[in-house]
């Protein structure tokens, strides 16, 4: 594996679109979805509700699905995904098409 | 939820003491979520004879995918139960660990047990347990817990050091 050529991180913005929100099974299918990359990534809370327990900018190891679901992320929540690393495109690519595909949980 | 001190007591009063277990007996992920459901039905948070249904709720959901969510946590659960009037929490500790088919492979010590009333309010009960369980050293100190009371008056507190947002 080559070393990356830049500290930079890959950013992309996605929102929360399944009616359920992050709970655990989102959690786990990001989560494990992460691990298949050499890369560091971190979902952060970019707009949150107004009585949201978790202020914007609080950020959770996107391979950690514990943390993910500690963010409480409801429909319509917008997250920033952060990767730093060599396959760190690949890797916000690929968490983005799960955001972007309701995680493929239809009936939510 | 208007706030975050509203929200903690709401944390707390959905996990009472008799539902907090020290000791889990149950061999297999079946018998720890029926000994934590027992937990509802001696407290008479649940009939008795609603037991069955709220197991049924949570073995379904358990089948299509584990909860054992990793670091030896598993979080069974009902997103909508007909069974309770409010959503209840209850917390098992199981010393030896117990297979729940984690993610990770790795043995279950922790059980938290969410049975939500509403989908809605399920997001935001999960979210706060997983504040506490995110935490290496909260939850190796939550399992040198030796009583019901010890359990619940930790979860509070640990609930209460993380409240503000």
């Amino acid at each position: 594996m080559s070393e990356s050529t830049t500290d930079d991180p890959v950013v992309r913005r996605v929102e929360v679109r399944n009616r359920a929100g992050l709970h655990a099974r989102p959690a786990t299918m990001l989560s494990m979805k992460a691990k298949e990359f050499e890369a560091e990534v971190e979902l952060v809370l970019a707009e949150v509700p107004a009585d949201h327990h978790l202020d914007a900018g609080t950020r959770a190891d996107a391979k950690n699905s514990i943390e993910l679901i500690s963010l409480g992320a409801p429909l319509g929540t917008t997250l920033d995904i952060e990767a730093v690393g060599a396959d760190a495109a690949a890797a916000v690519s690929a968490l983005a098409e799960l955001f972007d595909t309701r995680f493929g949980l239809e009936d939510e | 939820m208007s706030d975050a001190n509203a929200s903690q007591q709401d944390i707390t009063s959905r996990c009472r003491v008799e539902h907090c277990i020290p000791s889990l007996e149950g061999e297999n992920k079946q018998e720890v979520i029926s000994e934590l459901i027992e937990a509802f039905v001696a407290s008479g948070a649940i009939e008795e004879s609603q037991a069955p249904e709220l197991f049924g709720e949570i073995l379904a959901r358990e089948e299509e995918a584990t909860t054992g969510i990793g670091k030896g946590i598993a979080m069974p659960h009902a997103r909508r139960s007909d069974v309770v009037k409010e959503t209840l929490i209850a917390v098992g500790l199981h010393g030896d660990g117990v297979d729940f088919d984690a993610t990770d492979g790795a043995p279950v010590h922790v059980v938290f047990l969410i049975a939500a009333a509403d989908p809605q309010e399920y997001l935001p009960v999960a979210a706060r347990i997983a504040q506490i369980a995110r935490d290496d050293v909260e939850m190796k100190a939550l399992q040198r817990q030796t009583t019901p009371a010890k359990i619940h008056t930790f979860l509070a507190e640990s609930w209460s050091s993380c409240g503000a947002s």
